[in-house]
Formats: C-alpha cells, structure tokens, sequence
C-alpha cells in the first residue's frame, strides 16, 4: 500500500491530463478513507481513550503525582460531568484541584442526575466528551456493564473498605451521608428522634422526602431507612411503603420536595434527607429559620457516591488526577469540611489527621452507631423495583 | 373593490363605535395580567427578603459576576440566530403551504405538534443519540446527512450551531401557529392573486405584500422563539453548553433567596430584550390603524 | 369570493348566502405542477427530517430494545399497556391537558380580546413583552413561585387565614400538590400563550362587519354568534389543539411541583430515562412513543374538526 499510495502522490503534483487527476484523487481519497478505518480500528482496539500512553505508565494502577501533574498539564483540563459546587463541598474540592493540576470545566453538566451522566459516557464512545463523574452506589455494576468506565486504582486504594469499591478498580467510594431529620425548630416545636415519631404527633403537612423515591436518589433511601426503622431488617422495603402511605393517611406527609427553596420557606418543615445536604442548610440559612439536624436512632441508611473515570475521557491524565486528589488527604477532608463523611474517614482519624473543630461541627458519633450499609446491589435493586411498582398506588393512591 | 373604499374612509373608520360589550374583555384581560403578575411578586418579595431587611446583594454580586456576562451574551446570540432561523425557514414555508399545498396542512400541523408533545428530555436523548453514535438505520434514512455531519469537516456534536437547529424544532410549535392563525385571517389567496395578476413572482409578492400583513403573526413567533431559547435548560446541558439558564440555576443553588431574585431578574432582563425586538420592528402588533396601511400596501 | 385557477383540482365555489357550487375543472393531475409544489416544500422537510424525525426514529428504535440486553424485544410496549399506573398516567395526562387546554382558551380569548381593543400603543406593547416570556416561564421558578404564593405556607395561605379566617389547606381541604393545583399552576403558562397566538388571528375580524351588523340590527350576542365565531372558530380550535400539546408535553413544572405525586407520562419517563435509581431508556422510549400516538389521534381529530368549521370558508 505504501509504494502505492507513493506513486499516487507523485503523479498526482504532476497531472497529465485532468481525467488522470481526478482518477487518481479520487483512487487517493479511497486509501485515504481505508488509512483513516485501518487507524481507528487500531485506536479503539486500546483501552485508554485518545492520547497514547507512553511505555511504563500503568493507565490502571496508582500513578505517582509528578508523572501525574505534569501529564495532566499536557492534557490541559478537566471535563467533569456531575460535580455540583454546592454538595459535599465540592466547590472547595474543584479549587483546591484547579489550583493543584488544571482548570476544570464543570458548570454546564453540574446538575446532572446519574442517569444523564452515564448518558454522556454513552455518548461519549463516539465523539469523546466528559472525563469523571460522581454517580450514586447502585450505577456500579450499570457502567461497567455498559462498558463505558476505564479501571484505576488510586494511590490510597486499601484505605477505602472493601464493600465500597470495585475489586476490579471501576469505581470507589469517595464519601457518604446518612438519611438525618432536617428539623424547622422554629415551626416545630416537639422535634421529632425517631420514624415512630413521626408517625405517632402530629406534624400536619409538614414531613417531606428529597424528591420522589423513583428517581431521587435520596428519597429511595430514606424509604429504605423507614423500613429498617420499622422492621429491623434490611431485606424488604414494602414496610417503608407501608410507612409512608401510613404517614400520608395522617395527613403528616407533604408531596413537596424537601429542598432548600422549600426549607427555607417553611414548606417543609421536617425534611428527610441526607445529612450533609441538611447541615450545609443549616449553616447557610444562619438562623433563618433554625434548623436542626439528627439521624434517627430507629434507623438510618447511609448512601455512598462512586467516582467513575470515562472509558473514552478526552483528558485521561487530568481524570486520574482528580481521583487522586478527591482520595487524597487534602480531598478527603474537604468532604468532611462538607459534613459529608469521607471514604478513608477510619484511617484519617486513628492516624489523627481529622481537625478537632471539624469533628465538632458534626452530629455527635454516637448517632452515627445505628447507621447501616446496605452495599448489595440485588438488595437495592429489589428496593427500587418494589417502590417502582408500589409507590403509586399505595402511597399516592393513584 | 372594497379596499379602494376603505382608502377614502380612512378618517371616519378611526372612530370605533363606543360601548362595545360591557368591557367583560377588559375585566378578562386585568384578572388573567393580575393572575399573571401576582405569582411573580410573592417570588421577588421571599428573593429580597433575607429574614426581616430588604436585601440587593444579590444583584450586585450577580452583574460583577464574570459569567453572568459571558452566558448572557452567549444566550442572547443563540436566542437570536434561532429566532432568525425559524422565522426565515417557517414563514415562506407556511405561505407556500396555505397557497399551494392544502393537502400537506396536516402534516405540517402532526410536524409543529410534535415536539411539544414529547418531553424536552427525551427529545435531547434522541437528537443526541443521532449525532452521538453511529446507526446504521439513522444514516441510511437521512440520506447520509448524518454522517457528514457529525463528523469532519462539519462535526456539528455538541456544537452551538447544532443547539440553534435544536431551538428551531422546538420553538416550531411557536412559530408555526401565529403565522398560520395570521395567514388564516387575512385574504392570503385573494392578495396573492391579484398580486400575480398584476405580474408579481413569488418572492416579491411574499416579501412586499404578504409579509407585511402577517407581522403581528411573525413578532408573536419570534418573541415566543425568542424567550424559549433565553429559558431553556436542558438541550444545553446535554450539548455542555454553558448558556445564562444554567448559570441561573447553578448560582441560585446555595441560596434560596439568590434563586428567587435571579428568576425574577432573568424574566425582566428577557422582557426587556423582547420589547427592544418589538420596538425595533415599530409595527404595533394588532393595532387597526396599521392595516390600513398596509391594506393600501396591498392595494398598490 | 373568487378562488384562483392555479390550482388544477376540483374546487368549491362560495359567494356569501350561496351553498357551495362545484366547479369541475379538466381531469388529469398536472403532475409538474404536485411536483413543484411538493419542492417548495423540501427545505422544511429537510429541516424537519434532521432534526425532529430522525430523533423520533431514534425514539421508535430505543422502544424496541430491551434496556439490559439490547436485544430487539416487545416487552417495553407490553409493560406499558399492562401495568395499570400507566395506564392511568396516559388518562391523567390526557384529562390534565384538555382542562388546561379549554381553561386557557376560554380566559386567553376574552383577555386577547380586551388586549387587542386596548388603544394605548405602549401599553400594548408591554403586555405582549410580558405574555411571551410568562408563556415560557416553567419548571422550578414557576413551581416555586406558586408554592410562594399558594403553598401552605404561601403568602396568600397566610393572608386568607390571618385576615379572612379561611384555611385553605385544613379547612378547605385544598393543595397545591393535587391534580387542580397542577391545573392551576399550567394555566399560568397557558394563558400567556393563548394570547400570543390568537392575537394576530383576531385581524381577521373586519370593524366594519361589526358596524354592518349593529346596522342590521344585531345585538352583541348574534354579532358574536352569527359573525365573529365562525370567522374565528378555525384559529381558536388550532390554539386549543397547541395548548393541548402544550400541556401534554410539560414536565420540568409536574416534577418541581409535587415530584411523583401527580401520575402523568412525562414524569414517569424521568423516573426511568433521567432518574438517580434506575435506567430503562427501553420503557422510557416506548412512553414516549404512546405519547406521540396520543398526539397522532388528536391532532387527526383536531384536523376531522377544523375541516368541518372551516367549510363554509372554502379554504
């Protein structure tokens, strides 16, 4: 082909006559085409995404920070999908990762549910687009399946318990909350400790949920947690159902959504929720109204975020860069700055690393005990397939 | 012909006989605006308030914002390529519908229903998905358009120029009915005729005499166009398009209060671009006195 | 009334007073002439094919499928017509979007009119600069701005019970989180859009068959029933049909107001194809499906009725 395609080129900067040109462009263009094919098949054949990796770098295993940093320089940016400023800290996260390796571009996609995130990744085998992005736990196994994530194992991979994470590096826990009572002291005046609170006084109208269990993330767990206060079990959700459809009948629940537009005004007055998002609410609304936030002793679930790197990512060096940093000491802290808890929070205490007043501005952990994990993802998906099938028309009765 | 009459009578048909109704359209008309207004005062009133005091650092911190500035001038350009878009495609091809094909009507009205009818979420998977992926079906069906596009040299994937066609489908619905509903009401077949008969083309006939008596239709559209595009969200996420909607959003997310004054801000600011698009025009939209005008328009 | 010769078919004739005379008119279709028709035609088809049709055979396609496996599968189309909570979405959409339909018709007629009579230039102008940007304002901002106004603890909640004594939420058993509290909220974007696009269609109504009436002795009552109606009746059915679609169509409101509480299609679309708990683009799509054929009937009996209303028009 390469003698050909020689011959090609030289008669072709000389033309005899104008059908020979065109014959021989248009022969030229053919191999061209067959070139480009031949190229691609090859390129997607790897399995790192567009630039070529060079000899001795495991695109897979912990990479270390110098080769890493200036990598990532090369890359130029970081295309996040996914990463809200105003969760978990993340705006402190996004800084302090800008100022360290490159400038990230975040704003259009940060409110993406995960199911348009992934939507991306999808997208992205074509024309590639987005580098990382932060799903809930039970995306796992639906984005390797999809095929759309590339492993990498950070440097402080052993750190994160073993539930947490992907054996085979596709993706990890970067933090997680626990489903917490975000209580309006002001309008409430006999705050509620437990789920069987809620359903025994009378909070007419005034208990809400973080958006509708089948799609919110949020909601579904607080239905979970409801069901564990209830049954003392972590296998079936319908007594979560049943709870609430129960709460409904009392008049206690509200369809309104237990966001912070609706905190703020009263809306809801006792809102069920992640417990980061509720103590970044108090903190903001400074006393207008008063919050108050406590995980109920009955029975609480807690949620984890993955972090995934795109399989087809633009900037595959910045991406490995940002999982390094999100795990790295620095990162991890900043999700606690966000009331979120850390994946390596165990190891980062004993090691003494966590600030005293940090600590402080956190529920107290004794009400931490009580929370529990729910990391099978047949359990999970069991849960959303009852809610799916039930939520309607026991709850809402429609 | 009656239009030469109403050329002499131009005085005496300025004034309109009084009493009309019991003014009931007025009443209407101020309890549909108060319906309208009031939402929006309960919204400015919880922005400005931060507990007891009156509060314009919102507004402040917003204009010294460098994104404000930057997504508001990127919006306003896809706001108006879009709407100058839809009106060029959809204004000659709704006269050329009414005139010459009566039969297409119906698809045309299937056509401008349809994007109204699927939800905008599921309308940008699919239209992403065209660009995105590689089908075969999908190539074979758009005459090998799409793969000409999306990629070299034109590569239109999560391109603003891609966005704009996006806008022009969904503002569609928009654009298509005022025009219809104005070529309805004005004798298009007889004005075209008597245009052709007195040796007008096609074009000249459209552009000097039809489109002169459809504006009102034509300003509806484009401001119907127009303040869909400075609204829309999710089209532009998906296409990872930084645009003034999303910077609302994004910004209003820490603080309730921002939110609502940023809602409140952004309606005024579009407002006041609309209005600069009517002045602009200086056709009084509806206003009697201009079909006069343009009636002798028609007559010449 | 004189209709052109350009056309080559068979046309009806119609002078005021008169039923309609049939003209036959030389057989043969003038297949050049179709053709050229058909041509001018083709930019907007064109148009419409890239980015509207070809997103819609995607849609069809992603029904087929099955969301796990990807295999080509009915079971989408069979869940969706077996399940009876989609079964009632489809009804709820559908009824949600006639009353909001007709509420913002018949409002947004009498207010287009008023602001159509309405002489000062400036002012008009304005209430048109707003109407169109109302008729956009949707999704959070405008569910929020409701339930500032209307929730429980809106200011007019407030205002009612403080001053009046009316509760509206224990007392009357009223709430913004219901199907007629939805109903409220969407007219709010229905009405503004009623009055933009039947605006221009109320030039069709001449002063002077107004004056020629009253000359005759009509009332207001038969100038409207007799004159104005008919003339407009086309215009305002096609208004109504865009409402419809509207509404049908609306999610971003529907989910910001009462997340899942109100079943209606386009909300449990997001469950599955925009959700933070499960992905089935396969039921997604095929929902999306039922929908455009919901709008396919409608929209036939939208055009059924409009042939009707607009025969005596010849048009």
């Amino acid at each position: 082909m390469n003698s050909q395609r020689q011959e090609l080129f030289g008669n072709l900067f000389a033309p005899h006559d104008r059908r020979e040109f065109i014959k021989r462009a248009a022969a030229l263009g053919l191999s061209g085409t067959a070139l480009t094919a031949f190229l691609e098949a090859c390129g997607s054949s790897t399995s790192t995404g567009s630039s070529t990796p060079t000899a001795n770098i495991n695109m897979a295993g912990p990479i270390d920070i110098q080769t890493l940093t200036t990598k990532a320089k090369a890359d130029g940016s970081l295309h996040a999908i996914g990463i809200p400023p105003e969760w978990a800290d993340y705006a402190d996260i996004l800084a302090g990762y800008s100022a360290k390796f490159v400038p990230v571009t975040y704003k259009a996609e940060a409110e993406f549910s995960s199911a348009q995130e992934v939507e991306v990744f999808k997208n992205s085998k074509q024309h590639p687009n987005g580098d990382i992005g932060d799903v809930g736990f039970i995306w796992g196994p639906v984005v390797i399946q999809q095929g759309l994530v590339t492993p990498y194992k950070h440097a402080n991979w052993d750190d994160v318990p073993a539930d947490l994470k992907d054996p085979g590096g596709n993706w990890c826990t970067e933090y997680w909350g626990a489903q917490a009572f975000v209580i309006n002291t002001d309008i409430v005046k006999n705050p509620p400790k437990t789920f069987a609170d809620l359903l025994a006084n009378n909070y007419k109208n005034m208990v809400g949920i973080d958006g509708d269990p089948r799609q919110a993330n949020d909601a579904l767990i607080a239905v979970y947690s409801a069901a564990l206060a209830k049954s003392g079990s972590l296998n079936d959700i319908q007594p979560g159902i049943d709870f609430f459809a129960a709460l409904k009948k009392k008049g206690n629940f509200t369809p309104a959504r237990s966001s912070l537009a609706n905190i703020t005004k009263g809306e809801v007055a006792i809102g069920i929720m992640w417990d980061y998002l509720g103590l970044g609410f108090r903190d903001s609304l400074a006393g207008k109204p008063n919050l108050s936030v406590v995980i109920p002793s009955d029975g609480s679930i807690a949620g984890p975020y993955i972090s995934i790197v795109n399989k087809t990512a633009p900037h595959p060096f910045a991406a490995r860069a940002w999982i390094e940093y999100i795990f790295s000491d620095e990162g991890q802290l900043f999700y606690l700055k966000g009331y979120a808890h850390p994946a390596r929070y165990q190891k980062l205490a004993a090691a003494g690393k966590v600030p005293a007043d940090l600590t402080a501005k956190l529920p107290s952990a004794d009400q931490y005990t009580n929370v529990k994990f729910v990391t099978d993802i047949s359990k999970l998906t069991a849960a959303s397939n009852a809610v799916t099938a039930n939520w309607q028309t026991q709850v809402l009765g429609q | 012909m009656a239009q030469a009459v109403r050329e002499i009578n131009l005085p005496v048909r300025k004034d309109r006989p009084k009493g009309q109704g019991l003014g009931v359209d007025k009443i209407f008309l101020t309890l549909v605006l108060l319906f309208l207004i009031v939402p929006l005062g309960a919204t400015l009133i919880f922005g400005l308030s931060s507990g007891n005091s009156i509060n314009f650092n919102t507004f402040q911190s917003v204009f010294t914002d460098h994104d404000f500035s930057q997504t508001l001038l990127l919006s306003l350009g896809l706001a108006l390529a879009s709407t100058i878009l839809a009106i060029l495609l959809i204004t000659p091809t709704a006269y050329w519908v009414q005139l010459r094909l009566p039969r297409a009507r119906p698809l045309m009205d299937f056509l401008a229903l349809v994007p109204f009818a699927v939800p905008a979420i599921v309308m940008a998977f699919g239209l992403v998905e065209v660009y995105g992926t590689g089908n075969t079906l999908i190539n074979i069906l758009s005459f090998g358009l799409v793969p000409v596009l999306s990629n070299e040299p034109f590569n239109v994937v999560n391109t603003p120029q891609l966005l704009v066609c996006a806008y022009v489908i969904i503002s569609l619905p928009f654009v298509y009915r005022p025009i219809d509903n104005n070529l309805r009401a004005i004798n298009t077949k007889v004005l075209s005729e008597a245009a052709y008969s007195l040796g007008s083309g096609w074009w000249r006939t459209f552009l000097t005499i039809i489109l002169p008596n459809i504006l009102p239709g034509v300003i509806s559209a484009a401001l119907l166009t127009f303040s869909t595009v400075m609204g829309e969200f999710t089209l532009a996420s998906l296409f990872s398009i930084y645009t003034f909607p999303i910077y609302l959003n994004v910004t209003g997310q820490n603080d309730a209060h921002k939110a609502a004054s940023l809602t409140i801000l952004s309606f005024f600011l579009t407002m006041i671009f609309v209005l600069g698009i009517i002045l602009l025009v200086r056709i009084r939209p509806g206003s009697r006195g201009n079909e006069d005008r343009l009636d002798i328009v028609a007559a010449k | 009334m004189q209709l052109g010769a350009a056309t080559g078919k068979t046309e009806s004739v119609t002078t005021p007073g008169q039923s309609s005379v049939k003209i036959r008119r030389p057989a043969g279709i003038n297949w050049s002439y179709s053709i050229i028709s058909w041509l001018g035609f083709v930019p907007f088809l064109l148009f419409c094919l890239l980015f509207e049709i070809l997103p819609a055979v995607m849609i069809i396609q992603n029904s087929f499928l099955d969301s796990n496996t990807g295999a080509l599968t009915s079971s989408n189309y069979q869940i969706m017509l077996s399940h009876l909570s989609y079964v009632h979405a489809f009804q709820t959409s559908i009824s949600l979007s006639v009353v909001t339909a007709l509420i913002g018709a018949f409002f947004g007629f009498f207010a287009t009119y008023g602001l159509y009579n309405l002489r000062t230039g400036w002012l008009r102008n304005l209430v048109i600069s707003f109407s169109s940007i109302a008729a956009n304002f949707a999704g959070v901002p405008l569910a929020f701005a409701f339930v500032s106004t209307v929730g429980v603890t809106g200011f007019i909640t407030v205002l009612l019970l403080r001053w009046f004594h009316i509760d509206l939420y224990n007392g009357l058993n009223f709430s913004l989180y219901t199907f007629w509290g939805l109903v409220l909220v969407y007219t709010y974007f229905q009405l503004p859009l009623m009055i933009l696009i039947t605006l221009p269609a109320l030039s069709a109504l001449r002063p002077e068959w107004r004056e020629a009436a009253t000359n005759l002795g009509a009332s207001n009552f038969i100038y409207w029933r007799r004159v104005a109606l008919p003339i407009l009746l086309p215009s305002l059915i096609a208004a109504t049909m865009l409402l419809f679609a509207n509404s049908f169509g609306a999610y971003a409101t529907a989910y910001a107001l009462a997340q899942g509480s109100i079943n209606i299609v386009p909300i449990l679309i997001g469950f599955v194809v925009n959700g933070n708990v499960s992905l089935d683009p396969g039921l997604g799509n095929a929902l999306a499906m039922g929908m455009i054929v919901v709008l396919l009937i409608a929209v036939s009996l939208y055009t059924v009725m409009l042939r009707r209303v607009s025969k005596w028009q010849g048009r």
